[in-house]
């Protein structure tokens, strides 16, 4: 019965991770069939480009980190009762593709001189409320007692760099490789700003007639670059810790800290809040409710779809990614799973198309979203994994081994104990997935069924037209909506949320 | 949790995936449809489609493109697909894209009866693609920024040195109508002054933006004096009340660059016969004066010229030569 049982585990493991893995697989044998010929393109002018791109992709990270970091440390022990209410607000930023989150920024940046400067703040904000949601994670899964030992010694400022940073750094360097690798593959926002990068090298070869080969060969040193931060990244997920016991530094955060410190703080609020004006300086032209209503009933067709995209594609990245942790949590695993970061969302469209094309079946995957819903997953499966994972490291197993004690059956236990136990978890997960989805476009563009439409396109071209209230009133709506769902998901769970550590 | 459960719950994900295509029945056997691939905006192409269905009858599903992927999206898309097209008619908002997936030997010929009287240069004679009504390129000036007899009016003010003084904007020349306007241009000039043109506009206080919407944005705030958009782009912010004015370039001397629509029906396509009356419908003159209506162009090609001077190129040519050159203006203009 085990034996079989065992195999089961395998081939659903091995499935999924072939599911992640396939575009990929394809991307790489067609890239070496027709790129190789073309290595020559790889010359001095642009390697010295992808230098500038490392360059701006690290200050992003750096500051980025640095900014949630002190900005966390603020709120941290705070003891908000709406402090999840207020993550999830700072989620919902992240909606919002990086080319409209940064024309926003156009309202205080013009365009001209310092363009690395200003992509530089304007990348580090936008990747800031991904920052402290998974710096948050870290900070959750720290077991104060640590911190009470090391008080007892040492000043606040010191136990906070010697303890608290150092027990956080595998989720300071996971968040930091993973800033580093999107806004490495951002072109949108540099070009806004007049910056060019390496990632702009390669869209403009992918836009202006470039072969696929061409496109391949160009994006090896940029894969070069991400595998590092890749390896990176997944050696600090290896890190974080499965286990906890006692309470987490997060939640009894009172460090007296010294005037240097509080004064990174004070200037990290303030750049929160420049954040959140330049957000709702956009959404505060749409005041007039009629307007809002117009542009739902305008857009209900898209607001449909885009949900049943984005939240189908969440359910399963989740599901996927869970089952990946519980059955095959291995090195090979993490590799699989972090690998879609070192492509753009174009390739991986192509590449989508170039694996199915040939079949009878094409037109079918195409226009019942399958192929759709197929890259989402793949594209979201990373980001995904990091919330889960370091989510995960806040449960306290102890109960789970408890519930299983008082209840044997199988579905029982799964009904009563471990869904509402996990469902937290799962939510946050999700969410993360669905916000990614919300404002995909890249390889949404490329696998839309014909007569669909999402909402993230919409906007896109609303914004062509110059219909700026349009795009600030279905931005607005996303938000609203997304924090209805997230005020009714903490209301539901607020019962359960006491059991959880 | 135990492993079993989340065995069952990836099951039934996968289960999930494959099943939410399923609810969807295929409405191709009930009811005549057209699939159109349109780098125009939706907001504008919608009209045109529901016109198209209370006319004909025929459903349109359309795929849409967008500014963000400089309308360049769709057109990959088309030509990985062209083992098996799922569209039935390209409906582009400018030329070169559909000239480099002619080049592409995407389409099949179709002469619309409706084409008749369109230039020869704006239609290719074998009738793989159609040009039908276009959009100029214009300059846009802020009228608070520049007084009214300093406005500039040709392509050659931004690299004049009495136009320093104001800080003026293009779209980088790699996509869309800017890459047209490149061709075009290194067509009559060459390879070499066009190169020169770009360094001595940089030189000259002219710095090069994402696209036309943002050279449009950016003058209109007053961000920048001037810049060279389309006239669709620039009459937004006219509409809006902004303080501009659009200009049409070099009036006195070889006149303005004519953009035009182009469309084309794709080779192996399911609805070859609803795409060709789609096609007739897009050249009729009460379509064209209907996008002039909406503000999307602003010429039609069947009429005379009115007051606009246009410039004469051969586009299929320009195409062809100005491959070369993108290259070089990476290498030289945009570092």
């Amino acid at each position: 019965m085990n034996e079989r049982y065992g195999i089961i585990k395998k081939i659903t493991s091995y499935t999924i991770l072939m599911f992640i893995l396939l575009p990929l697989v394809f991307v790489a044998y067609q890239g070496a069939l027709s790129g190789l010929p073309l290595i020559h393109l790889l010359n001095m002018r642009r390697l010295v480009l992808l230098l500038k791109s490392v360059c701006l992709g690290s200050l992003v990270a750096l500051s980025s980190v640095a900014v949630g970091i002190f900005f966390l440390m603020l709120m941290a022990g705070r003891k908000y009762k709406h402090g999840y209410f207020l993550a999830a607000l700072l989620l919902t930023f992240y909606m919002v593709s990086p080319y409209i989150h940064a024309l926003s920024w156009l309202e205080i940046f013009n365009v001209g001189k310092y363009a690395f400067i200003k992509t530089c703040i304007v990348l580090s904000m936008y990747y800031l409320p991904l920052n402290i949601i998974v710096l948050a994670l870290g900070l959750n899964s720290i077991d104060n007692e640590y911190v009470k030992m090391g008080r007892i010694y040492k000043k606040d400022d010191i136990v906070l760099f010697r303890i608290v940073l150092k027990m956080l750094k595998p989720y300071i360097l996971s968040a930091m490789s993973l800033v580093f690798l999107l806004s490495l593959a951002d072109f949108s926002v540099p070009s806004l700003f007049q910056l060019k990068t390496y990632s702009f090298e390669i869209f403009t070869a992918y836009s202006s007639g470039g072969s696929f080969g061409e496109v391949f060969v160009l994006s090896l040193p940029l894969i070069a670059v991400n595998l590092s931060a890749f390896i990176v990244l997944w050696v600090n997920s290896e890190k974080m810790s499965y286990e906890f016991k006692g309470s987490s530094v997060l939640k009894n955060f009172d460090f007296k800290l010294g005037l240097i410190n509080r004064l990174f703080q004070f200037l990290s609020l303030i750049l929160v809040v420049i954040l959140m004006l330049v957000m709702v300086f956009n959404i505060s032209k749409i005041i007039n409710i009629n307007f809002l209503f117009d542009t739902v009933k305008d857009n209900t067709s898209e607001f449909l779809y885009s949900l049943y995209i984005s939240s189908i594609s969440a359910v399963i990245s989740v599901i996927l990614v869970f089952t990946l942790i519980r059955l095959q949590d291995s090195i090979l695993s993490r590799l699989v799973i972090f690998s879609p970061m070192l492509l753009s969302g174009s390739i991986i469209g192509i590449s989508m198309i170039g694996l199915f094309i040939k079949g009878d079946n094409y037109g079918y995957l195409l226009n019942n979203s399958i192929l759709l819903l197929y890259s989402t997953i793949v594209k979201s499966i990373p980001i995904i994994y990091l919330v889960l994972r370091g989510s995960l490291d806040t449960m306290d197993n102890n109960l789970l081994r408890c519930g299983r004690v008082y209840q044997n059956n199988f579905f029982h236990r799964i009904i009563r104990i471990e869904i509402p136990l996990w469902g937290l978890h799962f939510a946050g997960a999700f969410f993360f997935g669905f916000s990614y989805a919300m404002g995909e476009i890249s390889s949404s563009i490329l696998l839309i069924p014909p007569g669909k439409q999402l909402v993230s396109l919409k906007i896109y071209s609303y914004l062509h037209y110059g219909s700026g209230s349009r795009i600030s009133a279905l931005g607005f709506i996303i938000i609203l909506f997304f924090s209805l769902v997230t005020s009714l998901f903490i209301f539901i769970t607020s019962r359960r949320r006491r059991y959880i550590r | 949790m135990s492993n079993r459960f989340a065995v069952f719950t990836s099951i039934g994900a996968i289960l999930l995936f494959v099943m939410c295509g399923c609810s969807e029945v295929d409405s191709s056997l009930e009811k005549k449809e057209v699939v159109v691939y349109t780098s125009v905006d939706q907001n504008i192409s919608e009209i045109i489609f529901n016109d198209f269905e209370k006319e004909t009858g025929i459903s349109v599903k359309p795929v849409y493109d967008i500014e963000a992927s400089k309308t360049t999206g769709l057109v990959n898309r088309i030509i990985a697909e062209k083992e098996n097209p799922q569209g039935d008619v390209f409906w582009s908002s400018e030329i070169i894209m559909t000239l480099r997936l002619d080049d592409e030997e995407i389409f099949k010929p179709y002469i619309s009866k409706n084409s008749i009287g369109i230039p020869d240069s704006y239609k290719d004679k074998e009738g793989y693609w159609t040009g039908f009504g276009g959009r100029a390129r214009v300059m846009i000036v802020n009228t608070d920024m520049v007084p009214s007899g300093d406005y500039p009016d040709s392509i050659y003010d931004f690299t004049d040195e009495y136009y320093r003084k104001y800080k003026k904007l293009i779209a980088y020349p790699l996509f869309g109508t800017s890459m047209t306007h490149m061709f075009v241009m290194n067509q009559k000039w060459g390879e070499e002054e066009t190169v020169d043109y770009f360094e001595s506009a940089i030189k000259n206080n002219t710095f090069m933006v994402d696209g036309n919407s943002v050279v449009r944005d950016l003058v209109a705030s007053g961000d920048a004096a001037f810049g060279l958009t389309d006239t669709d782009d620039a009459f937004v912010a006219v509409r809006d009340g902004k303080p501009v004015k659009v200009i049409y370039l070099d009036q006195e001397g070889e006149g303005t660059l004519l953009i035009p629509n182009t469309a084309g029906v794709l080779k192996g396509c399911k609805n070859s016969v609803e795409g060709k009356l789609f096609i007739d419908y897009l050249l009729k003159a009460e379509t064209v004066d209907k996008l002039i209506e909406i503000g999307f162009i602003d010429i039609s090609l069947q009429d005379e010229y009115n007051d606009v001077r246009l410039m004469e190129c051969n586009f299929e040519e320009a195409f062809i030569e100005g491959n070369g050159l993108m290259e070089k203006i990476k290498e030289n203009i945009i570092r």
